[in-house]
């Protein structure tokens, strides 16, 4: 029997990146619709993330990015967690996207990969049906 | 690997000093899941008991994340491992929580010797939920050396983490009040440390004196230490770990005694939690018979109570 429990989500950014507001809004939003979030901070590594995204027993990692890095980003913390031995913590993304972007990130199992200007309710629906 | 909820597997995880042993097992204890009292048990069976327990507390801001993410790093300088529980509150309309004690701490973040998990309130009353006590014994048992509880951001009468650690630090910072404001019961009388964080801001050492104008009553060899911190700057952590050691030098003398009164307290809260679980399950069908006049809410009480013995 799987325990019930509220959704938890670790909101990560890593690299230089100083843009917060998506990550902050997010975080609010997701405590609003009952969830229990975690948000590391800027500046972040893919290990760091990792880490605090195993520790914490989280269902999702949302990585959030303005710098247009994202496919980078989430390569790294997707092998992180390789290494770390866990397979089911769903990734997803969001921030600036080209196309060509969604698509690699796609290709990579990051599901999401919402672009600004996305209405809250989306991502929050996206997130529950993922868990 | 997918997540395990396999008690065995866990155990073996945790023996192993795997984080996602620990990860799992906290998470089945907080959310009431199949295994926990096992898991329990033979936490309690394995906990280490040369550990160190220190609680950190506090009203909101004040600094108790910071702080402690300079302590962890003294620690982890004199080659100790560290685990840290940390509390924040969970919203009373949604249900859900904003857990951001970790990103105080990110320096630590890819240190595997140095194991942090965020814990939402869940309607703890006291400042510390079932959850942290029941996390606490899987701690133990996972062989910190040190383990640091950080209570949710809490008022004068939030005392229970004192309860459950070996040294509790109460962090205050300038602006906090009077002498008489020193002298009211509660929170003043459980702290073994009192660390005036912030302390490069004006009134620190006014601070200091209406602290001590109160513990000058007690007899010297009892005082708690008072710290000055700017935990920002890491400024002042040498003289808490100072102050760690102090109280823990004194505590030893009634070692057995402390022990005691924390298994007594351990047992109490695990059988209120289980009494309040079953006093929940009668709750909505005598909130209707008073509310037809059939009882009242005393009697109600006593009924619920009678039928529980029956």
């Amino acid at each position: 029997m799987e325990e019930k429990r509220p959704i938890r989500v670790l909101i990560a950014k890593v690299g230089c990146d100083i843009h917060e507001r998506g990550a902050l809004t997010l975080m609010t939003t997701l405590r609003d619709n009952g969830m229990e979030v975690i948000y590391t901070g800027r500046y972040q590594t893919p290990k760091g993330v990792a880490n605090a995204a195993v520790s914490e027993d989280v269902d999702v990692v949302a990585l959030s990015d303005h710098t247009g890095s994202l496919p980078i980003i989430a390569e790294s913390v997707l092998s992180e967690l390789e290494k770390f031995g866990v397979s089911d913590i769903k990734v997803v993304a969001g921030g600036l996207l080209t196309p060509a972007d969604v698509k690699s990130l796609e290709d990579m199992g990051v599901t999401g990969n919402y672009g600004p200007g996305t209405p809250m309710e989306v991502i929050v629906e996206h997130i529950r049906g993922l868990v | 690997m997918a997540r395990t909820t396999n008690v065995d597997e866990l155990i073996d995880l945790m023996k192993n000093r795997d984080i996602k042993g620990l990860a799992r097992a906290i998470s089945i204890v907080e959310n009431d899941g199949e295994g926990k009292v096992r898991l329990l048990n033979e936490a309690f069976k394995e906990a280490s008991g040369t550990c160190l327990t220190l609680g950190f507390t506090g009203a909101p801001g004040v600094g108790k994340s910071t702080l402690i993410n300079s302590v962890i790093k003294q620690y982890r300088q004199a080659g100790k491992t560290v685990g840290v529980i940390t509390v924040d509150p969970t919203s009373p309309f949604s249900g859900g929580a904003v857990l951001g004690d970790r990103l105080r701490m990110k320096e630590h973040n890819t240190d595997s010797d140095v194991y942090i998990r965020s814990l939402a309130s869940r309607k703890a009353l006291g400042g510390l939920s079932e959850a942290t006590k029941y996390a606490l014994y899987l701690f133990k048992a996972f062989g910190f050396d040190v383990i640091i509880v950080e209570t949710l951001g809490v008022g004068q009468d939030e005392i229970d983490v004192a309860k459950f650690v070996d040294v509790t630090a109460l962090l205050l910072v300038p602006g906090y009040g009077d002498t008489i404001q020193m002298a009211k019961a509660g929170i003043m009388e459980i702290a073994d440390i009192f660390i005036i964080n912030k302390s490069d801001r004006p009134g620190a050492e006014l601070l200091k004196k209406q602290i001590l104008n109160i513990l000058y009553m007690k007899p010297e060899g009892e005082r708690p230490p008072v710290v000055n911190t700017s935990a920002d700057r890491d400024e002042g952590v040498e003289a808490v770990m100072e102050a760690i050691e102090l109280v823990r030098s004194r505590s030893t003398i009634d070692g057995t005694e402390r022990y005691r009164r924390r298994i007594a307290e351990e047992i109490r809260s695990s059988a209120l939690s289980l009494l309040k679980n079953k006093v929940d399950q009668h709750l909505e069908q005598m909130v209707d018979r008073v509310l037809t006049c059939a009882t009242t809410p005393i009697e109600a009480a006593e009924d619920i109570l009678r039928h529980l013995r029956g």
